[in-house]
């Protein structure tokens, strides 16, 4: 416990801000994440949560603040450089999971390593797929699967290339109880086996029963 | 997985579309590469066949159907000149060698040619096995025709009445074969070659037995009739000098294989225009098919391009993904092009040697390949480059925001 209190923050934001189009600005307390630690970013709907999500992912740029994955300031970064960090650094896994239909399940994993210009590590897709329990549907193509296993395969493709951070966006919106016990259950175990800070934006009472560091959302003009 | 291993996954989901694609470009390429190939070969295949005929000197009539008749021996004869008139002029110290011809007569669909050994020195052919004719009724066949005729040096055969398969048999004249030649590539491989004076005799019995059997009189003859002269020049000067001396004779007319196959040639270019000009326009529409196509994917496509902007693709690797599409149809198109012509061009050089002789040896000139591949690139380029736009603009909230 010392010793993890010892590790630097692989996430740290300090006043970020991002303007919404209504006019009002969302605003996140800062916030610190050490390898393992997870935090749950929570607001009612409209509260810009998926906004300031795509700020933390280097997609959408902050009104102000500032924010650093690995000690890099994203904001700071050439746009190519940002969009290859964020494909190394950051695992980003959606509400409705977003798999490429045309290929195969192990093809939308490795998709993590070809569009972040790393090498497809066979060993690592192995490793995931089973600890996953992928490993039968490897060849599958993506839209020939579960919704249970194409949730799975979302976090394998958003864990592959061994991020520092995992942002998920509301990813329990659309799912039963269920579902969302074996989801959260699936990242939260996933994030601290790979020593990834977890980050989950969400309005769901459920999620906050399995993370309990929440940060709410400040909505101002 | 990369981009292109992408693009072929993404080509092999929608291949319906993109097979349309393949098939329309194919058939474009296919058109270009056949009436480029054609437009060299067939000139090529036309002088190889005419060997070393520089003029034919006949009766009044089209230069060019004496030509196609006398030295490429494809056409119909197109009337009789008398030998002595013809050769007084062929014996210009311009001239190189002569010989006169005399059709009419054929084998199971080879011509029977009637002439001199001079015939020989003309087409530039040897002898491979046997002599030349010394006596009436002795022939010498060419290469092909003792092939297909399945005849050697003794055998005997008879000619028929006429030019095609069907004439009367002049059965009561059997030829003895003396000779066959060495295999030349032009006209003379199928014909049979004998002495010009059979030719004339079984040809002025069988009218006269004609004219008997209809209650007519004895026909009047021309005793030294021929179908035309084949002659080489010594020199290139005889090409202006000798069809000047022969069109100054009322009776006769000079045709220069060389000038009707050009003649012929700027006849049929407006053709291969218009096939050029079909080949491009597929084309042209197998790209626009492409391009309608890549786009109305790259729309219904945006979620995954987003996703691989988010996942670390930059924007000109989004534009890749479209150009790669692109360029494997036009690949596909290509090949699938080439082979086509490839065909096209076996089958027509099997007709066009079943129905002239002609051999065509169409020659791939590796510009006009070159040219080719990158006409299919630059329209693959051109039908991608509103996709790849598109595509490198994608708007990458969308996908977290849908």
């Amino acid at each position: 416990m010392d010793d993890k209190r010892t590790e630097p923050a692989v996430l740290q934001t300090s006043g970020l801000a991002v303007g919404r189009r209504s006019g009002f600005v969302a605003k996140l307390p800062d916030i610190a994440l050490r390898p393992g630690e997870s935090t749950a970013i929570v607001g009612p709907s409209g509260a810009g949560k998926t906004t300031i999500l795509m700020a933390m992912a280097g997609i959408r740029p902050p009104q102000s603040g500032s924010l650093s994955v690995d000690g890099c300031d994203l904001w700071i970064m050439a746009r190519s450089d940002r969009d290859r960090f964020r494909g190394r650094h950051i695992g980003l896994v959606f509400q409705s999971f977003h798999l490429i239909d045309a290929i195969s399940v192990a093809a939308n994993i490795g998709l993590a390593a070809g569009c972040a210009g790393l090498n497809g590590d066979t060993v690592r897709l192995n490793e995931l797929t089973e600890r996953l329990g992928l490993s039968g549907v490897m060849s599958a193509r993506a839209d020939r699967i579960s919704h249970g296993q194409a949730q799975r395969v979302a976090i394998a493709r958003a864990l592959f290339n061994r991020p520092s951070v995992i942002l998920a966006d509301e990813p329990t919106s659309a799912l039963d109880d269920a579902n969302t016990e074996t989801l959260l259950q699936l990242l939260t175990d996933a994030a601290t086996a790979e020593g990834a800070a977890l980050v989950v934006t969400t309005h769901d009472k459920r999620v906050l029963e399995k993370i309990k560091t929440v940060v709410r959302l400040e909505v101002a003009e | 997985m990369n981009i292109v291993s992408l693009a072929w996954a993404y080509l092999l989901r929608r291949w319906g579309h993109a097979l349309l694609s393949v098939l329309v470009g194919a058939l474009g390429i296919a058109a270009v590469a056949t009436a480029i190939v054609g437009i060299d070969a067939l000139p090529a295949a036309a002088e190889r066949s005419w060997g070393g005929v520089d003029v034919v000197i006949g009766p009044k009539s089209s230069a060019l159907d004496l030509v196609l008749c006398c030295a490429l021996h494809t056409g119909d004869p197109t009337g009789l000149v008398s030998e002595k008139s013809a050769m007084a002029v062929a014996r210009h110290p311009l001239v190189r060698v002569a010989a006169p011809i005399a059709l009419g007569d054929n084998v199971g669909g080879w011509r029977i040619v009637g002439t001199t050994p001079n015939i020989l020195s003309v087409y530039r052919a040897d002898i491979e096995s046997g002599r030349v004719w010394m006596k009436p009724l002795e022939a010498v066949l060419g290469a092909y025709t003792a092939r297909l005729l399945h005849l050697k040096i003794g055998d005997s055969f008879v000619g028929a009445h006429g030019l095609a398969v069907g004439g009367e048999i002049h059965s009561q004249f059997p030829y003895r074969v003396v000779g066959i030649l060495k295999p030349t590539g032009t006209a003379l491989d199928r014909l049979v070659l004998t002495d010009i004076a059979t030719v004339r005799y079984i040809h002025q019995r069988h009218e006269a037995e004609e004219a008997a059997e209809a209650g007519l009189e004895r026909p009047v003859v021309m005793p030294d009739a021929a179908t035309a002269v084949v002659a080489s020049y010594r020199s290139p000067v005889a090409a202006v000098l000798i069809p000047r001396l022969v069109n100054a004779d009322p009776s006769l007319t000079a045709a220069s294989p060389t000038f009707e196959m050009a003649r012929l040639m700027s006849y049929l270019r407006p053709l291969v225009t218009a096939a050029l000009a079909l080949g491009l326009l597929l084309v042209a529409i197998a790209a626009a098919a492409a391009a309608t196509g890549l786009m109305t994917i790259m729309n219904a496509r945006t979620r995954d391009l987003a996703l691989l902007r988010i996942l670390g693709c930059g924007p000109w690797r989004l534009a890749v993904l479209a150009f790669t599409e692109a360029v494997m149809i036009a690949m596909s198109a290509l090949i699938v092009g080439m082979g086509i012509a490839a065909g096209l061009i076996v089958g027509g050089s099997a007709v066009l040697e079943a129905n002239t002789g002609l051999l065509l040896r169409p020659e791939i000139d590796p510009m006009d390949v070159a040219v080719l591949v990158a006409g299919a690139l630059a329209f693959a380029v051109v039908a991608a480059i509103i996709p790849a736009i598109r595509a490198a603009r994608t708007p990458i909230e969308e996908l977290l925001q849908s």
